[in-house]
C-alpha cells in the first residue's frame, strides 16, 4: 500500500502552476497521481474552475477553427484575423478551379509567345484576366451562403470590393511569374502590369456606378482597340515595341489606372455603408 | 402596438408577371403566417422585406427604416434573420463553418463569442453531433435546419422564413414550432408555408396572398369559417363539389357549394383556404 501522499500545499501548489513547481518534484507529483486516488481527489478539489473553463474553450475553440480552406489557413498565418481571413477565402474566384485556369493560361499565352518568339501576346492578354476575375467576384449569386449572405448587414459593396482585390492580388502574382518566361527582356516583360491595374481598378472604379462585367466588358472591349488602332498607325511594328508599351504610353496608362485608384478610395465611405441587392 | 413591419403600395414585376400587386401590409410582434400557392408572390414579397430585392413601386418601412437606402437597409439587417426558399449553400462549408461564416457577416467579429453562438444555434436545431459534417453530405432535411440555424443568430428581431419546414420530419416540424413559438413573445416572424396545420398550431394571424394580392386577413379560426357550410362527407365524389378527396377511411370530403339537405362538417384551416383560392381562382376565369 502507498502510505505517502503528497501534501496539501503542494498540491494546491501543483494545482494552480504546475510549472512553478522545480521538475524532480512535478515528475514525482504526477507519477503519484496515476495510481493514488486520495491525491487525485485532492487535486481535482484545488483545481481552480475559471482555468478550466478557459483550457476547455480554448480547445473548442481550436477545434472550430480547424478545417478552414488552404486560402484561409494561409490568410491566417500572414496575421489576418479569423473573421476576414474566412470571408476572403470564400471568394468564389479564389476557388482551386478558378486559380487553376488562370494558370492554364498563363502558361499557354507563354508558351504561345515563346513558340513564336513574341511576346506582344502575353503583354496585350495579360491584362485581361484579373479585369475578368475582378467583373466575376460581382456577378450575382456567387456569395458561398447564397441569399442568407446577402440579408445581413456586412455583405455589400465594400464586401465585394475587398474579394475583387485578393483575387487581382493572386493573379498578378501568377502573372508576373509567366511574365518571366516571356521572350522579352528586362522591364519591358512587366509591359502588362499598368494596363492590367488599369482595367481593373477601372472595373472596380466603374462598378461604384454600373454593374461591374459590363463596366469590365468595355474596357476590355477599349484596350482591345486601343491596341488595333496602335497596330494600324504603326503597320509592321510588333506590339511589345508599340506606342501602348513605350515610356510615354505606359506613363499615361498609369495615370489612369492612378485616376481609377482615387475613384474608389473616394467612393469608399459610401461603399462600405452600401448594403443593397 | 406599433408595426415592426409598414407595407403600402407595393409592387414588383418580372418582365410581364406582376408578382406583387398593390399590396399593404403591417406585421407586429408574434408570428403571421402567409399561405398562398406557388407563384403567387410570397417569395417576392420576402425578398422584397428581406431587403434582396428592391419594388418597382410602393413603400416599406422596417423598425422605421426605409430599405431603399443604404443606411436604413444596414440597420434593417442587423436586426434581421432570413431564410429564402432556396438556401444556396457553399457544399464546401461543413455546417459550423457556414453558420460561422454567416455570422461573420452578421458582425459576429469576437471569435469566441461567435463560436459559441454559432455552437449555440446548431444546439437548437438538433445539428450538434453533425457539426463538422460537409454541407454536401447532409440530408436535405438537416439542410433546412441548417439554414434555420443562421435564422436564429443572435435572436433577431424580425425573422422572415420562406417554407422553412419543408423536407423536416413529423418530430422535427415540432421542435421547430417550438422554437418558433418562444421566439414569437419577443420578435416579429413571417412564416411562408404549404402546411396550413403549421399555421393553425402557430399562428394568431394568417395572411392569404392570391395573383400578388391579399385575399384573406385574419385569424386562422376566422379562415377555416370561409369554409362554413361549405364542406360535407359523402360516400363517392359529389358531383356538386368543386374540389373532393377520398380520406383513410374511404369517406370523401367534398368541398364547394353542396347539395340540399346535406349535413355539412367542420371546416379546416385548410378547406377554408381552399375555398378562398377556388373563389379566387373562379373570379379570375370569369373576369374576361
Amino acid at each position: 500500500m502507498n502510505e505517502w501522499h503528497v501534501s496539501e500545499q503542494l498540491i494546491a501548489d501543483f494545482a494552480r502552476s504546475p510549472g512553478a513547481i522545480d521538475e524532480v518534484t512535478a515528475a514525482s507529483i504526477e507519477q503519484h497521481l496515476t495510481v493514488c486516488g486520495r491525491c487525485q481527489s485532492g487535486l481535482a478539489a484545488a483545481a481552480p474552475e475559471a482555468p478550466i473553463d478557459a483550457i476547455w474553450a480554448e480547445v473548442e475553440d481550436r477545434i472550430d477553427r480547424a478545417g478552414g480552406g488552404v486560402t484561409e489557413r494561409l490568410l491566417q498565418r500572414l496575421a489576418v484575423d479569423s473573421a476576414p481571413a474566412r470571408l476572403i477565402a470564400a471568394t468564389p474566384a479564389l476557388r482551386v478551379g478558378t486559380l487553376l485556369a488562370v494558370g492554364v493560361i498563363t502558361v499557354a499565352v507563354v508558351w504561345a509567345s515563346r513558340a513564336a518568339q513574341v511576346g506582344g501576346a502575353y503583354l496585350a492578354l495579360a491584362p485581361v484576366v484579373p479585369t475578368l476575375l475582378v467583373a466575376l467576384s460581382f456577378a450575382p449569386g456567387t456569395d458561398p451562403a447564397g441569399e442568407c449572405g446577402l440579408a445581413t448587414p456586412a455583405f455589400g459593396f465594400g464586401l465585394l470590393m475587398r474579394r475583387a482585390l485578393a483575387i487581382e492580388l493572386v493573379t498578378l502574382m501568377v502573372l508576373g511569374v509567366g511574365s518571366l518566361l516571356v521572350p522579352i527582356s528586362g522591364l519591358d516583360a512587366l509591359g502588362w502590369l499598368l494596363p492590367a491595374l488599369a482595367l481593373s481598378m477601372g472595373t472596380l472604379a466603374g462598378a461604384t456606378r454600373w454593374p461591374a462585367p459590363e463596366v469590365a466588358g468595355i474596357l476590355i472591349a477599349a484596350w482591345m482597340g486601343a491596341l488595333t488602332v496602335v497596330n494600324i498607325v504603326e503597320p509592321g511594328r510588333q506590339v511589345a515595341d508599340s506606342a501602348v508599351f513605350a515610356p510615354a504610353g505606359q506613363f499615361v496608362i498609369g495615370l489612369l489606372a492612378a485616376g481609377a485608384c482615387v475613384v474608389v478610395a473616394r467612393n469608399r465611405p459610401s461603399i462600405l455603408q452600401e448594403a443593397g441587392p | 402596438m406599433s408595426a415592426t413591419v409598414r407595407v403600402r403600395g407595393l409592387r414588383k414585376q418580372f418582365g410581364s408577371t406582376v408578382a406583387v400587386d398593390d399590396l399593404d401590409l403591417d406585421l407586429t410582434v408574434g408570428l403571421t403566417g402567409l399561405l398562398g400557392p406557388n407563384g403567387a408572390g410570397k417569395s417576392t414579397l420576402m425578398r422584397m422585406l428581406a431587403t434582396v430585392a428592391a419594388p418597382d413601386e410602393g413603400e416599406i418601412s422596417v423598425f422605421g427604416h426605409d430599405p431603399a437606402t443604404p443606411a436604413g437597409r444596414l440597420e434593417i439587417r442587423r436586426r434581421l434573420g432570413y431564410q429564402p426558399q432556396e438556401p444556396g449553400f457553399h457544399q464546401q462549408f461543413n455546417c459550423f463553418q457556414f453558420v460561422d461564416y454567416v455570422a461573420i457577416l452578421k458582425e459576429w467579429t469576437n471569435r469566441r463569442e461567435r463560436h459559441d453562438e454559432v455552437r449555440r444555434v446548431l444546439g437548437l436545431v438538433g445539428l450538434s453531433d453533425v457539426s463538422n459534417r460537409r454541407i454536401s453530405r447532409l440530408s436535405g432535411g438537416m439542410r433546412r435546419r441548417l439554414a434555420i440555424a443562421q435564422v436564429l443568430l443572435g435572436d433577431p428581431d424580425l425573422l422572415i422564413l420562406d417554407e422553412p419546414t419543408a423536407g423536416l420530419d413529423p418530430e422535427q416540424r415540432l421542435r421547430f414550432r417550438e422554437l418558433l413559438g418562444s421566439a414569437a413573445a419577443h420578435a416579429t416572424i413571417l412564416l411562408s408555408t404549404h402546411q396550413t396545420d403549421d399555421v393553425a398550431a402557430l399562428c394568431a394571424r394568417v395572411v392569404v396572398i392570391l395573383d400578388g394580392r391579399i385575399r384573406f386577413d385574419g385569424s386562422p379560426a376566422e379562415l377555416a369559417g370561409m369554409a362554413t357550410g361549405r364542406v360535407w362527407m359523402a360516400d363517392g365524389r359529389d358531383p356538386q363539389a368543386r374540389l373532393a378527396w377520398v380520406g383513410g377511411d374511404g369517406r370523401w370530403r367534398n368541398i364547394g357549394d353542396p347539395p340540399a339537405n346535406m349535413v355539412v362538417d367542420a371546416p379546416t384551416i385548410e378547406d377554408g383556404y381552399l375555398v378562398l383560392a377556388g373563389d379566387a381562382g373562379a373570379a379570375t376565369r370569369a373576369d374576361p
